[in-house]
């Protein structure tokens, strides 16, 4: 079983400017892939190098180990959907009139198409196929164009910042859904938001000014950068005396920060976590009647991110 | 705030550069195509074929007149008239001027000389041009041949009055010489009755050599009418009625030349007589009643000879003025019958709602699918550009058919729009031009960006196309580049299709050109929209 996409050595200039420097990635099949970045980063443009849209200055692309040379052929048109950060719907159609529309383009018989509609319509919750898209609320329509883009049942589905800006509600409901494809499909989702990619993504590929900054899974990602870099340990106070009474014992070492009832045990390392938490554990003593909770915080995606970003 | 809502405004008017700059050369080039397409302003020297059967010295007049006049532009031409009126059929000239073989003779047979002009009526405005004061300046312009025959009939008339004149003074000197004779028989008759034989016989040769006399007299004036007939026979009558008028003052005059030969004869008979009087035995009355029959007979046909001369002078005076009316006269054919204004805006107005219509409605239909961005996801799926394009253009090829039938058939039922031709033809004609405005307008939406654009992208097409298309200027008035820009537009070739086939009647073999020109810009926008389409970016 060959990789679902593998970009190798990929470079694009834009008037001079380079929007993407020496990219390589590799997305494995059946697995969900978070191309991140922010604004600027360069993830639409390797997203559109991709899928055929733009062509490299140097570099190859493969797409279910086919070369992509001037766009798609019309086979990795019919295994390769994408959900653009647009709407992209016919908003004076109705939800099933889209649907159809776009299943007729896979070239679907009109029973198989009409079971999808029904299947789609249960799992993302759709209601009333026969609304106009124009009259439907935001989240309404970022799950009908989720189905548009499912309804071809294809093996690799790019969302292209699909799901920005959309309703809690609908954010689970994709979420689910995107989880529960994996074993059928690749999902390939770029995103600028992290605590999206948390939430989905096995494996997260981080963009940065045209250049590769990060990738790997999330748990090797946390990992190491648990390991390697800073994290917090959160003591709640029963009050803020007692927590007053704490953070006046470690005077001016200013591992201590003081918020309210709560201090937070910042900037721990790999190297000397272990001496700052025992010699912590042992001036507590005493105390912990006044000690409502303890709970160490590891640093997130996004502040991963940013440390990145900053160092850069 | 309203200086911040102006600045607002103005920032997002001017932020679509697209718009910006064809916007700001929109007016540059309306007037431009305007401007080109009025280059004098006036509607003159058409193409004109001047076909020459006569080749005398009238016939010269007429071309030069032709050559003189600001409306008609004689071109180098030497075929018969059939080839002419192919050229004038495919209105690549705007008339054809005949000047018959008998042109001349006929003017010099005082028969009205008649020119024949058919004028190509299929363009409204060059056939009103050529067709009303401009004929007449044509007319002004010939008078030069009237002038030539003005000079002439004055001198013959001038002649024929000296001559008349000389009639009346020899009759009078005949009827002087007439009473002399009388009363030179009267001493006769008193000498008769005394006088011996001796003096009448002189008194008898006195009167022989009187006689004598008299007859030289009636010679002179009998060859002064010989004159007189030899005249009027050389002056050309210009009708028939004026050939009858001239034989009747012929016969007239030739009646009194006979009269005047019959007074010879008689004059001769009383020679004759007064040879056979024996003086002996005459009777002096008898004489002198024979001879006073004599004179009386000459008087009377003097008499006769002087009012018939002052009737040809009269006749004379008629034959010159009916004459002079109108030695010229020019037969006018309307070539291609004659039509209305709106007859010959038809054309141009129905090629505009199609062409409006077809072009307008997938231009923003494709933008508008852009700016959607659904475009770009159908792009994405396994639809081929050709089933996109095709599956687009179905739908408003059915679209602009129906509106141009409606429109065509409002145009016949209430505003009488003349179809000459087959209206089949006018509606495939008008199908085509909906196929190639579909096609420029799916391109025209595949190169712009924004809806805005769009919106002054196509009046900018659409209105000069009807300005250059000759549909409203004929395009004898562009300038000449304009009429090579006017094929940029499919407007042109359908306007000419339809011109032909509804105010000319042509059939679709006629306007086969024009059908291949509309085919040729209904596939090239296609292959160029499949290929922008290909390449669309999001």
């Amino acid at each position: 079983m060959g990789d679902a996409v593998k970009v190798v050595n990929i470079s694009k200039k834009y008037k001079g400017v380079v929007a993407l420097d020496h990219v390589s990635l590799t997305i494995k099949k059946n697995s969900i892939f978070g191309l991140l970045g922010s604004n600027g980063a360069g993830k639409s443009t390797l997203l559109h190098i991709i899928i055929g849209l733009l062509n490299p200055n140097e570099g190859d692309v493969y797409v279910l180990d086919e070369k992509i040379n001037k766009g798609f052929s019309k086979n990795l048109k019919n295994k390769v959907a994408i959900v653009p950060q647009k709407l992209s719907l016919y908003e004076e159609l109705t939800i099933f009139e889209n649907l159809y529309f776009f299943a007729k383009s896979y070239g679907l018989p009109r029973k198989e198409v009409l079971e999808k509609i029904e299947g789609l319509k249960n799992i993302l919750r759709l209601g009333d196929l026969h609304r106009k898209v124009k009259n439907l609320s935001g989240g309404y329509q970022r799950r009908t164009s989720l189905a548009v883009g499912l309804i071809g049942s294809p093996e690799i589905l790019i969302l292209d910042e699909a799901t920005v800006g959309i309703d809690l509600e609908t954010k689970k409901i994709i979420n689910e859904l995107l989880l529960s494809l994996k074993e059928h499909m690749t999902v390939i989702t770029t995103t600028h938001s992290l605590e999206e990619a948390e939430a989905i993504c096995d494996y997260v590929y981080f963009l940065h000014k045209g250049k590769k900054v990060l990738e790997g899974t999330l748990q090797d990602i946390i990992k190491k950068y648990s390991a390697e870099n800073s994290g917090d340990i959160h003591i709640v106070f029963k009050d803020e005396e007692a927590a007053k009474k704490i953070f006046d014992l470690f005077g001016e070492t200013k591992i201590l920060r003081m918020e309210g009832n709560k201090l937070y045990l910042v900037s721990f390392s790999g190297q000397y976590s272990a001496n700052v938490l025992t010699n912590f554990l042992n001036k507590i003593k005493g105390y912990e009647k006044d000690i409502v909770d303890i709970s160490i915080h590891k640093p997130n995606l996004e502040e991963i991110m940013l440390q990145l970003i900053k160092s850069d | 705030m309203f200086y911040t809502v102006l600045i607002k405004e103005a920032r997002q008017l001017f932020s679509d550069k697209g718009f910006l700059l064809i916007a700001l050369i929109q007016p540059l080039i309306f007037i431009v195509m305007f401007g080109s397409s009025f280059k004098g302003g006036d509607i003159n020297h058409l193409d004109t074929i001047v076909i020459d059967n006569d080749h005398t010295n009238y016939s010269q007049y007429v071309i030069d007149a032709t050559y003189e006049s600001e409306f008609f532009d004689p071109i180098n031409f030497s075929g018969t008239l059939d080839d002419a009126l192919i050229h004038l059929e495919r209105s690549e000239v705007r008339a054809v001027i005949l000047i018959p073989e008998n042109f001349s003779d006929n003017i010099d047979n005082a028969i009205t000389g008649e020119i024949e002009i058919y004028i190509d009526s299929s363009n409204f405005l060059t056939y009103s041009s050529l067709s009303g004061a401009q004929i007449e300046i044509i007319k002004e312009s010939l008078q030069r041949i009237a002038n030539d025959l003005l000079g002439g009939l004055e001198e013959e008339k001038e002649t024929s009055k000296k001559k008349i004149e000389d009639i009346k003074d020899i009759f009078d000197e005949i009827e002087t010489e007439a009473d002399k004779l009388d009363a030179e028989l009267n001493d006769i008759k008193e000498e008769f009755s005394g006088i011996d034989s001796t003096a009448i016989k002189n008194s008898i040769n006195s009167l022989k050599d009187a006689l004598q006399e008299e007859k030289t007299s009636l010679n002179q004036t009998q060859n002064a009418l010989d004159g007189i007939i030899f005249t009027l026979a050389d002056i050309k009558a210009f009708n028939q009625t004026e050939e009858d008028r001239k034989l009747i003052v012929i016969g007239q005059i030739t009646a009194i030349r006979n009269g005047i030969n019959n007074s010879i004869k008689d004059v001769d008979d009383t020679i004759r007589d007064l040879d056979e009087i024996d003086v002996g035995t005459v009777d002096a009355g008898n004489i002198s009643d024979r001879i006073d029959e004599k004179l009386d007979s000459i008087k009377n046909k003097f008499e006769s000879v002087k009012e018939i001369g002052e009737s040809i002078s009269l006749n004379l005076n008629k034959l010159q003025k009916d004459f002079l009316s109108e030695p010229i006269r020019i037969k006018e054919t309307a070539y291609h019958g004659e039509i209305k204004y709106f007859d010959y805006l038809g054309a141009g107005v129905l090629s505009l709602i199609v062409f409006f219509v077809s072009l307008m409605a997938p231009a923003l239909n494709v933008i508008y699918e852009k700016e959607q961005n659904t475009l770009y996801r159908l792009s994405t799926t396994p639809v081929s550009s050709i089933i996109v394009f095709f599956g687009k253009f179905s739908v408003f090829i059915l679209f602009s058919f129906f509106e141009m039938l409606y429109t065509l058939f409002v145009a016949i039922l209430i505003y009488d729009l003349r179809i000459t031709g087959s209206i089949y033809n006018v509606i495939l004609i008008l199908t085509l031009l909906a196929c190639a405005s579909i096609s420029i307008g799916l391109f025209i939406s595949s190169k712009v960006k924004t809806m805005q654009q769009a919106l002054v992208l196509v009046p900018l097409i659409v209105i000069p196309s009807f300005m250059i298309s000759h549909a409203f200027f004929p395009p004898d008035i562009m300038a000449e580049f304009m009429n090579y820009v006017a094929y940029a537009t499919p407007m042109t070739f359908s306007n000419h299709a339809l011109n032909a086939i509804m105010i000319k009647g042509f059939s679709l073999s006629e306007v086969l050109p024009d059908i291949y020109a509309l085919l040729a810009f209904t596939i090239v926008p296609l292959i160029l929209f499949i290929i922008n389409y290909k390449r669309m970016r999001y």
